[in-house]
């Protein structure tokens, strides 16, 4: 395992807690689980990945929930699809609890270094060379080498190469991944200026409470997860002058960084340059712990120079007298393209390598978190030679993840939302339990007694679910009246009689009751294309079947999708050519309802 | 039932059966060239495969040496054609015994018989025309009546799909702002209005709908029932409307014993109009059946005519009569109007009527007006009428959800605009269309098109 962050976290845990042999490679140990952009985990499509990682088997949501000082509910009002937890941690606490649980793995040893290359044999990756002239030998190794791979970090027009600030870049992976065949991507992120705690006027920031009583990913919320806030903060006509005057001093818009940065986490210049017609942006002011000693500046990542970043600080109400801690700056490194990988994120090109998080191309902790694990029992398994496994797109949005990744891959970093889940009714963060913990207890991460709680925990909402629907509450059934709007489980609960729910698990209820009639639409819908999903294209003759359109059979020629719900996602392929895909298997008599047993290719 | 394969070359006689000046044989397909090849010699001696496309060229069809007929051959090639395939359409001259022996050499080199709209299946499944264009092809064909043939070339130029473009962008526009509301909630996305946008795009689709009575009628036709006592003349009045005898006219009552129909056109509206029985309480047993008829025609019609003879008092029977028809589907009128009048009061405020005289003529034109405007009135000033069962459907389904989507919590009025927006992408078949809906739709086609 290479790297020590979110994913490589995940990954050295569930190969240790499958009983593997891991040896964590990274340059130096105290650096695992450090936060290097937000002290923060969750947020909308984000969340559910924490929550489905932890019916896994994952650990995030435990890190998560273990060192929080402020967990809120996004999305509250905005319906039970998208409601999504955000718990704000105590940064340097993250990493120790972090480390401690790499080190409390068993199996695992932490060897401290730089890879060099890596090792082949017959074809098949046989571990890596370091630096130092050591040689470690294994039948999988897993990259999660975030933003190292070539780092270059930008200040303003200056450069240096470094993976993250202040520490030097992965300089020799790159090489030795593309003689393995594999072609890489050059993608660039930002991340905002820290700044040092009491130079902030709190007084005049907008207070933004945590939620009380506490949420969190494991129902088990730290003591200490309402006690501190967030603040909400603005830019000034002044601040968009000022960037307007100085643009040619970002390296971002001169064309001197050449990697594509994401669209949707877009740099502060970008938003002043892109919307002129908005006078202000707000910001986010996030501490990093419950005695703050820095705050940091949720939406106001910048490649400008640091002395005009001192300037720009100073145009934001509360920020008048504010003392830039560590400037904001922008980091370029090299990802190797997904569509290389198979969905159980192993290498087409060299079996064996697996990889995880920002060297796939994807953004932030929670999808690191996500391919982690699965690289990490996947090259477990494949050490005790067993065969993979993964997540599919209908079964969360782990599997959405993985699937958008390597079939449809990608021209800017990624991140999870909830827009990109098709199933995002029935793909709650509620519910991540009852779909993936007996997916997680056949993968061996989950114990029978934790298997056995969560499911006596769906049956009982099930359960209470169906009383409800027999139940009469003054005549009226009490079904109806629980999905009556702004009646809550909760404040019905000394109508029902005996209830010994918790609080999430009559929330649960609430939600199965009240939106009953499109949470089974959603489940008509997932069946209908599960047909088409399923679809086998098998060894079709494509150049054979007519009404396709010339440009969809050259997609089709060229991707070569296994199904025709994956032809229907290849770029280039029309309706009308999955239209005329259908008919011809229909012809053939071809169309086969077993999902296909695909390990991707 | 499947759809037919469209890989494959396929060729039919695309002009009416019968003889004509001129009839067309159409291929298409891949091998459309090596059939060409096979039957047509150019005047200039080179092959059909060796012509520049989109050109017409004089030659002879042949049966190996036999001289067919002269021919102009017309040759399209992949994607510029009707189908997007490679397209070869012969002009012969137009006997149907020329027009066999083309076809069954056009087999004979490969080509297989087409069966009813496969050329325009293609079309659709090559992405030449959307869905509601194909099916105006078929209703081009089968227009019976000038309404008919307006709305389907209104559907063929996209009229229709244009509209349902504009109310695809609406629902778009609204679907992206929530999706960005939800998934950025801390990014100052502003959580604009949907209300507005939504009942904007109800509205449009309200106005669509009410057009579809209108539509039904130019493509099925109306039905307009005469209904009335016996002798009031309510046969006279039809042949007036017709302009000739129809009919049996006769001063014994009871003349017209069951019904006639007798199809007429009014603004280009196809109308059948029926003549019933005239109705009295009677005791003549073969009348009764008829007036029991008589009632139930008029209230299966589109629109009735209550005839009334205006020059004598109206007895309880007919006020009886007036309150066994339905309002909003009746017109009345005094007949007679040529004699003096015997009555100027309903006893119905719900009934106005109209005073006509099958002898001069008076009020006729007027009469006409207002049955025009009872059956496709509802259409108002929209010139684009909905013709189309399956589109008024999705329509409906569509304005359901756009509906739900006003009140729902954000995340599941997204998902309802995602099924408005695919109901309303499978009127233009743009998106996931069921097969069974396009066998339905190609399967109403006449061969050749």
């Amino acid at each position: 395992m290479v790297g020590g962050g979110h994913a490589g976290i995940e990954a050295v845990h569930a190969a240790g807690r499958l009983g593997a042999k891991v040896a964590l490679v990274l340059p130096n140990p105290d650096k695992i689980g450090v936060m290097p952009c937000n002290p923060a985990i969750g947020g909308p499509g984000k969340s559910q990945l924490v929550f489905e990682l932890g019916a896994l088997g994952g650990v995030m949501g435990k890190l998560a929930d273990s060192t929080a000082i402020h967990a809120r509910t996004l999305n509250a009002s905005k319906g039970p699809a998208v409601q999504s937890l955000r718990v704000q941690n105590e940064r340097d606490g993250y990493a120790a609890a972090a480390r401690e649980l790499v080190e409390s793995t068993p199996g695992v040893e932490i060897v401290r270094g730089e890879v060099a290359a890596l090792l082949t044999e017959d074809g098949r990756v046989s571990g890596c060379a370091l630096t130092d002239g050591s040689e470690l030998l294994s039948p999988s190794v897993v990259l999660c080498t975030g933003t190292f791979l070539a780092g270059v970090v930008w200040y303003g027009k200056m450069q240096r190469a470094a993976g993250r600030q202040g520490e030097p870049p992965a300089r020799h992976l790159s090489k030795s991944l593309r003689e393995t065949g594999h072609d890489l991507l050059r993608f660039k992120t930002g991340t905002p200026p820290r700044i040092r705690a009491d130079s902030v006027d709190f007084d005049v920031l907008q207070v933004v409470p945590a939620d009380n009583p506490a949420r969190s990913f494991t129902g088990n919320p730290s003591p200490r997860a309402t006690e501190s806030p967030t603040w909400l903060t603005h830019t000034t006509p002044h601040t968009h002058e000022l960037i307007e005057a100085n643009l040619n001093e970002s390296p971002m818009f001169s064309g001197d960084i050449e990697g594509s940065g994401p669209r949707y986490c877009p740099s502060i210049e970008d938003k002043v340059v892109r919307f002129r017609d908005k006078d202000r942006h707000l910001l986010f002011v996030e501490p990093d712990g419950v005695q703050t000693s820095e705050v940091y500046l949720q939406g106001f990542s910048s490649s400008l120079p640091p002395i005009l970043q001192d300037d720009m600080i100073h145009t934001l109400p509360g920020f008048e007298r504010a003392v830039i801690q560590r400037y904001a700056y922008a980091v370029e490194y090299d990802a190797l393209d997904p569509t290389q990988l198979s969905v159980t994120l192993m290498s087409k090109r060299l079996p064996g390598l697996f990889s995880a998080g920002q060297i796939n191309g994807t953004s932030g902790y929670e999808e690191a978190a996500a391919q982690g694990l699965i690289a990490g029992v996947n090259a477990a398994r494949w050490a005790a030679g067993e065969e993979p496994v993964y997540i599919r797109r209908d079964q969360g949005y782990l599997g959405v993840l993985l699937d958008d990744l390597v079939r449809w891959g990608i021209d800017e970093p990624y991140r999870m939302l909830t827009s990109r889940n098709e199933h995002r009714l029935l793909h709650r963060q509620d519910n991540a339990g009852e779909r993936l913990a007996a997916v997680g207890h056949s993968w061996g991460l989950v114990d029978d007694e934790r298997l056995a709680r969560q499911e006596a925990s769906s049956r009982a909402v099930h359960g209470e679910v169906e009383r409800l629907q027999g139940l009469r509450l003054q005549g009226e059934l009490a079904s109806k009246v629980l999905a009556r709007p702004g009646n809550s489980y909760e404040s019905l609960r000394p109508l029902l009689g005996e209830s010994s729910l918790s609080r999430e698990e009559g929330e649960r209820v609430e939600i199965l009751v009240k939106y009953a009639s499109y949470i089974e639409r959603s489940r008509r819908e997932l069946q209908s294309r599960a047909e088409y999903e399923e679809a086998a294209l098998g060894e079709l003759d494509i150049n054979s079947i007519s009404g396709l359109s010339n440009e969809g059979r050259e997609a089709l020629l060229r991707e070569r999708p296994l199904t025709l719900g994956a032809a229907q996602r290849t770029r280039g392929v029309r309706d009308s050519d999955v239209t005329a895909l259908l008919v011809h298997l229909r012809r053939k008599r071809t169309v086969s309802r077993e999902t296909v047993a695909a390990a991707g290719d | 039932m499947a759809l037919p394969p469209t890989g494959d070359t396929i060729a039919a006689i695309s002009t009416a059966p019968g003889t004509g000046a001129v009839g067309i044989v159409r291929i298409s397909g891949p091998s459309s060239l090596e059939v060409a090849d096979a039957l047509f010699v150019p005047a200039g001696g080179a092959k059909p495969s060796g012509l520049p496309a989109n050109r017409a060229t004089f030659g002879r069809i042949v049966n190996g040496a036999t001289l067919v007929d002269e021919a102009i051959m017309l040759n399209f090639r992949a994607p510029r054609s009707y189908t997007g395939q490679d397209v070869i359409e012969l002009q012969t001259h137009g006997g149907p015994a020329v027009l066999r022996q083309v076809l069954e050499l056009a087999v004979s080199h490969g080509a297989r018989l087409a069966g009813p709209g496969e050329f325009t299946l293609r079309a659709y499944l090559n992405g030449r025309i959307d869905l509601v264009q194909a099916e105006s092809v078929l209703g081009l064909v089968n227009a019976q009546s000038e309404a008919a043939r307006r709305q389907a070339a209104f559907g063929l130029s996209r009229e229709l799909s244009r509209q349902l473009d504009d109310i695809q962008t609406a629902l778009t526009r609204v679907y992206g702002n929530i999706q960005a509301v939800v998934d950025y909630p801390e990014e100052g996305v502003e959580d604009s209005d949907r209300i507005a946008p939504l009942e904007e795009v109800i509205g449009r689709i309200d106005a669509l709908l009410a057009t579809a009575r209108a539509g039904s009628i130019a493509v099925d036709g109306a039905r307009l029932a005469l209904v009335g006592p016996p002798n009031a003349g309510k046969s006279s009045l039809l042949n007036a409307l017709l302009g000739y005898e129809r009919s049996l006219v006769s001063d014994i009552p009871g003349t017209t014993r069951d019904y006639l129909e007798a199809p007429m056109n009014i603004d280009g509206v196809p109308i059948t109009a029926i003549d019933t029985a005239g109705i009295r309480e009677t005791g003549d047993q073969i009348e009764a059946s008829g007036v029991e008829r008589a009632l139930q025609l008029a209230a299966d019609a589109h629109l009735a005519l209550c005839l009334l003879d205006g020059s004598v008092e109206l007895s309880a029977e007919e006020h009886e009569l007036l309150s066994s028809l339905d309002p909003s589907r009746t017109l009345v009128l005094a007949s007679k109007s040529d004699l003096p009048h015997a009555w100027s009061e309903l006893g119905n405020g719900n009934l106005t009527y109209l005073r006509v005289s099958a002898v001069t003529g008076d009020g006729l034109e007027q009469l006409r007006s207002q049955i025009s405007e009872r059956l496709t009135g509802d259409a108002g000033s929209s010139e684009l009428w909905v013709t189309n069962e399956r589109h008024a459907r999705a329509l409906e389904r569509t304005r359901e959800l756009a509906g739900q989507a006003l009140r729902a919590p954000d995340d599941l009025a997204a998902l309802d605009l995602e099924e408005a927006l695919r109901t309303l992408a499978s009127i233009t078949g743009r998106e996931g269309i069921a097969e069974e809906t396009l066998e339905h739709i190609f399967a109403n086609f006449c061969v050749g098109k």
